[in-house]
Formats: C-alpha cells, structure tokens, sequence
C-alpha cells in the first residue's frame, strides 16, 4: 500500500521529467506537443552527435558549450513560461484574481493551434540554429568533389556550387534571418512607438512635423530606398538592421492613430485634470493599452523583415558571401534553376515557414489581445 | 472639392519635394562619387577630376541640386549610364511595367474579392478554412521565390512557358502576342498570388465586421434576397479598406515590382530603379524617384476621392 505522500511525490517527479506527458494528460495538447518535440528533439540530436563521436569534440569549442548552454537554457525557459502560463495546469480558462490581462492572453495563445505552430516554428529554427555544430557539416568548408550533388541522406537537401551541404546553409543562414530581423523589428516597433506618441499625444506642430516624414516614407517605395543605402553605404549587419528598422514606418502610423482615440478617454482626461503631466500620461496610461497593439505588430514585423533581408540578400545587397543567408542561396539558386533546383526550393521553404510562423503568431496574439484590431495592419 | 484637391496637391507638391531632398541627400551623403565609379578602379586622379568637371559634380551642393531640378522639368536630365534622358529611359520601360502591374492587379482584385466573400459568407465552413489557409501562405512566401518555383515547374520541367524576358511584343505591349502572354504569366502570377492573399484576407475580416451590424439584419428582414444582402447591403460598406487596399497595390504599376522583374528579367522600371542604383546612375535615380513619388500621391488621392464616391456620407471641402 503506497501513501497518499508518496504519490504526491512521484507525480512531482512525473511533472517535472516529462512535463509534456503531464500536459497531454490534462488535455492540454497543443504545448505538450511543443515541449514534446523540443525535449525529444534535444535528446537525439546529443545521442545522435555522440553516436558519431562528435559531442565530446564540439563540446569543447565555444560553438558547442554556448549550444549546450543554450539546450539548458531553452529546457528552463520553457517550463517557466508553461508553469507561468498555465499551459501544464488544469481549470486554467477561468481568470481568477491575481490573473494579469497579459497572462490571461498568453494563455489563450497557448490554446490557439495557430499560436502554438506560431510559437513552434521560430523556436526550432533557432534551436538548429544554436545546436548547429552539433547536427550539421561546417557551412563554409568548400568540397569540390561534391558540387551540385541531389538531396540524399549524406546531403539532406544537396549540395551548392561549391559542394557546401544546404541543409547546414540553411540552419547557419537562419542565426542571420531570425537575429536581423527580430532585432530590426524591436528597433522598428520602438521608433513607432516613438513617433506614434508624440505625434498622437502632442499634436500641434510635432504632430506636422511627425506626419511629414510618414508622408515622405510613404512616397519611396521600401524596396527602393533600402537598395539605394545599402547600395552607396556598403552592407553589414549593422546597416542592414538600421535599413530595416528605419525606413519602415508603418507601426508609426497605427500608433498614432490608436493614441488619438486613447487620449480621448475619460480616464486620461481625469489624469489631465489631476495636473498629471505629459510623460506621466503616456507612461501609465497610453504605453500600457498600446502594449497589445505592439506586439500583435511586432510580431508580424518580425515576417516582413525576414522578408525584406531576403529580398535585399537576393538583390546581392545582404549579408556579405560566404556567410550564408537564405536570400542569397535564392539568389544563387536562380542561376542554377535548371541544373540544380533544389538549390533554389530549399531556402525559400525555410523563409516561408519562418514568415509563415510569425504570421499566425500575429494572428492567435491578435485573437488573444484585440481580436477588433483589423486584419492587415502592419502588413 | 476643387478647392479640396487642389490644397491635396499642393500638399502632395511639398511631399514630392522632401523626396527629392531625400534622395539627393543620400546621393551626396554617400563616401565617393558617380565620377569615381564612371571612371573605374585605378583610374588617374586627375581623370576622375576631368569627369567630376563634366558632370557638374565639382559644383556647391545647392546648385547641384537646382541643376538636376531644373533639368528634370525642361526634360533635359540626361541618364548617366543609358545616354539619353530619362524621360526617353523611362518611357521605354515605363509600358512593360504599367501592363504587368495591370495584369497582376486585374487578376489578383478579381480572385481575391470573390474568394473573401465566399469565406466570410460561409465562415467556419471547409470554404473559408481554405481560403484563410491559402491566404496566409500567400501573404508567407517571398514573391521571387513563387517566381522561381513557377520558373522551375512550368518553365524547366513541363516546359509550357518561358521563364525570362519579355516575349514578342506589338507597339511595345507583350499583351498583343501570344507569345507576349506566355511571358507575362509568370511574373504577373507571382506578383498577384501575393497581392490577392492579402485582399482575400482582408475582404474576408471587413466583411464579417460589416455582416454583424444592424442594417443587415434590416436587409434581411425587409425579404432581400441574401445574394444581395451581402453584395449591396454588407459588402458597399466594408468596402473602404478594401479600396484603400487596392490603391496599395495600384502604387505597383509604375515601380512596385523590383524582385519579380528582376528574376524573371523583365524589362520594367522596377529592374531599371535597380539597375539605375547599382549603376550610381545619380540624374535617372533622382528622376525616377520624383516620378515614383507623384505616381504615389496621384494614387493617394484617387483613394480618397474614390471614398467619397463609396460612402456619400464622406464630403471634402
């Protein structure tokens, strides 16, 4: 006969080994499924570098310890944001007190099928892109006896010109997508947030001047303006993330316009008649109800970066060769599409669902945080 | 309204003109210059001097700027890398672009419209999944690459279409030819797939904000057929985003479709903006952008005026 106490413990130890399990058991499949594949994904890729006697070396090289340290990392971080969101738990739908709104929101994300493929996608993408030593070939070292070979289980997705396999391109051309474009956008959303505020709050003259300079963006086509810097300036990643990041100033826009509607409100009002001040206003009462808006745009900025970096790396204006970045294998891809087309197919699937995933990621936040916020916007 | 368009002109003067400012700023901020890249790699110093001489670019600034300016409205700025102006530069490019952005757009307004309503019509329906799954691939995928798999599928292996160039073309129109249309349907499709998963979608989310209200329950009520419902009474209302949508695209015509020109070497003024950077073609470069910019106020302002005519509710004055 086993005591109640030591069943309370081996479900404690149950939970904690295989969190997934738990999550399955109490109906929540979505981010068991996330756990799941990350967890049994992390367990073959070590078992599979160790079977090849690869783990002890790599292990050794700064490459290998910031991967493992990133594993650990990425273990911990997933339960904590599970735990923390209430994915592993029963009963959650209800809010409860203590039940931040953004809380309540990361819950239904977790719920939404779109918000878990959304979540799954970026996550494997820069899970390979940490562990890449572990599971590819070096992305760089030319093997002239394998150019232009055909996907096969040597070279999953073939080889380039040069006999480098796509497969490792792809995985080490993802660090340069996901990185540029999440810090672009960041840097994006901050200047909107910016320009939206004190154009929407001030009004008066900043608001001319705010809105001049949206005018004259929205006269250059992105595409044009963006080519024309990274043409005369010289490209480099600082560049690129400040093309990105600068020219684009949709969120701006969006900004301002929810920031006039905002202000209207009785609370600001309220606050205004308490002799509260500018800053005070828009710190506590207009970034807070803005803070959903952002990061429904965010995320689907995060896409259309991507998007544009490969655009401007198939233009020969990214990321500067041999580092690999999805556009410019496109951009080598066409040269080949006769002789070799996978050169070309397997670097757009990866931006595609990349983009893709940041798409539905938008979409399930929007669902979550402001489902009246309108299809489109940020696009 | 005339005093309305008139003040959006001026205004959209003002903007055209902070473009231009822009741009040459950006030409004149960049480390070297057009004479130095005219004259290659190792060319003597005082050759580079000679060219800077005859190009005007040993000038001050604000004269540079008032030259190519004034040169741009007599005609005269002449393109640097195509010896000829640039209205003749851009004419001869400008046709190709106009036909391929209408294709595309045609083709995209008219599958989209049709596709968002079914979805939101019939919403939660294997239609509507469809359509919404289709769009948000669509709105996924870079648009050279669709161009790519279309040139590997149907160019290289069923070998229907070409997979570059323009084709046989009559008054310098390839939709004249038979061969000219085999040309165009790949960019002009590559082009639409993503224009018309953004409309559908958008179609499809204004459509069933509009389908909830009141009036269309009234609509409903008074015994309209449901076809019309949806057409007069649901979708006229929903259509201010949608047209503004539209416009989006319609910027397209002229120098929208830089990537698909290029892959598929299509001889648009998108690939000669390209061309023209990559070149340092300074004159055509600042013509081009100033005309980029006027084409995308006139569009602006055909939005909006096209909104009036939608809701009589909205007047300008």
């Amino acid at each position: 006969m086993i005591k109640k106490k030591t069943w309370k413990y081996l479900a404690f130890i149950f939970e904690q080994t295989l969190p997934w399990l738990a999550s399955f058991r109490r109906g929540n499949y979505g981010i068991g499924l996330l756990v799941m594949v990350i967890e049994g994904a992390n367990v073959f890729v070590l078992l599979r570098a160790h079977l090849l006697g690869k783990l002890e070396a790599v292990a050794k090289s700064t490459e290998g310890v910031v991967g493992l340290l990133f594993l650990l990392f990425l273990t911990v971080a997933l339960r904590l944001l599970a735990r923390w969101g209430g994915w592993g738990r029963k009963g959650t739908q209800k809010g409860g007190e203590g039940t931040s709104h953004l809380r309540m929101a990361l819950r239904r994300v977790g719920r939404n099928p779109k918000g878990i493929v959304g979540l799954l996608i970026p996550l494997c993408f820069i899970y390979l892109a940490f562990l890449a030593p572990f599971i590819s070939s070096d992305p760089l070292t030319m093997h002239f006896m394998d150019r232009l070979k055909p996907p096969s289980s040597a070279h999953l997705f073939g080889t380039d010109k040069y006999g480098r396999g796509i497969f490792s391109r792809i995985i080490h051309g993802g660090r340069i997508s996901l990185g540029i474009g999440a810090s672009a956008t960041f840097l994006n959303i901050l200047l909107g947030a910016v320009l939206g505020l004190l154009a929407g709050y001030y009004r008066g003259a900043v608001d001319a001047v705010i809105m001049r300079i949206l005018e004259v963006a929205n006269s250059i086509p992105f595409l044009v303006i963006a080519i024309l810097v990274m043409a005369v300036f010289g490209s480099s990643i600082p560049m690129l993330v400040l093309v990105l990041s600068v020219f684009a100033l949709h969120p701006a826009r969006i900004v301002r316009s929810q920031v006039l509607e905002l202000r209207e409100n009785d609370y600001v009002q309220a606050a205004r008649a308490l002799g509260a001040g500018g800053r005070q206003i828009i710190f506590s009462h207009l970034l807070p109800n803005l803070l959903a808006t952002l990061l429904i745009i965010g995320s689907i900025r995060v896409g259309k970066n991507i998007l544009s970096l490969a655009g401007l790396s198939f233009l020969g204006l990214g990321v500067t060769p041999p580092t690999p970045s999805w556009g410019a294998m496109l951009q080598e891809g066409r040269s080949l599409i006769l002789r070799a087309p996978w050169i070309g197919i397997f670097p757009g699937i990866a931006i595609f669902l990349t983009v893709l995933s940041f798409n539905l990621l938008g979409d399930a936040l929007r669902d979550a945080l402001d489902p009246k916020l309108r299809v489109g916007v940020g696009e | 309204m005339a005093s309305y368009i008139v003040r959006r002109l001026l205004q959209s003067l003002l903007v055209v003109f902070l473009v231009s400012l822009v741009i040459f700023g950006i030409l004149k901020l960049a480390p070297g210059n057009a004479a130095q890249i005219m004259a290659g790699i190792g060319a003597k110093p005082e050759d580079i001097a000679n060219l800077q001489r005859r190009l005007g670019l040993d000038r001050p600034i604000p004269i540079q700027y008032w030259c190519f300016i004034r040169s741009f409205f007599t005609g005269e700025l002449k393109s640097m890398a195509f010896q000829d102006t640039i209205t003749g530069v851009i004419f001869r490019r400008m046709l190709a672009s106009v036909e391929l952005g209408t294709v595309a757009i045609l083709l995209a307004v008219l599958v989209s419209l049709p596709a968002g309503i079914i979805a939101a019509v019939k919403r939660d329906t294997v239609w509507d999944y469809v359509v919404t799954l289709a769009s948000l691939v669509g709105i996924s995928v870079p648009v050279f690459w669709i161009a790519l798999m279309l040139m590997i599928v149907f160019g290289s292996n069923l070998g229907w279409l070409p997979i570059s160039g323009r084709g046989e073309t009559v008054f310098n129109l390839s939709i004249l030819t038979a061969d000219g249309w085999a040309h165009i349907l790949i960019p002009a499709t590559s082009i639409a797939l993503i224009q018309l998963a953004m409309n559908a979608r958008l179609t499809r989310s204004c459509l069933l904000e509009v389908l909830s209200e009141d009036y269309v329950n009234t609509a409903r009520a008074k015994g309209v057929r449901e076809f019309w419902v949806v057409l007069r009474h649901a979708f006229r209302n929903a259509l201010i985003p949608i047209v503004t949508n539209i416009g989006m695209m319609a910027r397209m015509l002229f120098a929208g479709a830089i990537l698909t020109e290029t892959v598929t070497a299509w001889p648009g003024v998108g690939r000669l903006v390209y061309q023209a950077i990559i070149r340092r073609d300074e004159p055509l470069l600042f013509g081009l952008s100033i005309l980029i910019a006027i084409f995308f106020q006139l569009t602006y302002l055909a939005v909006d005026l096209a909104y009036a005519y939608i809701n009589p509710r909205i007047v300008y004055d």
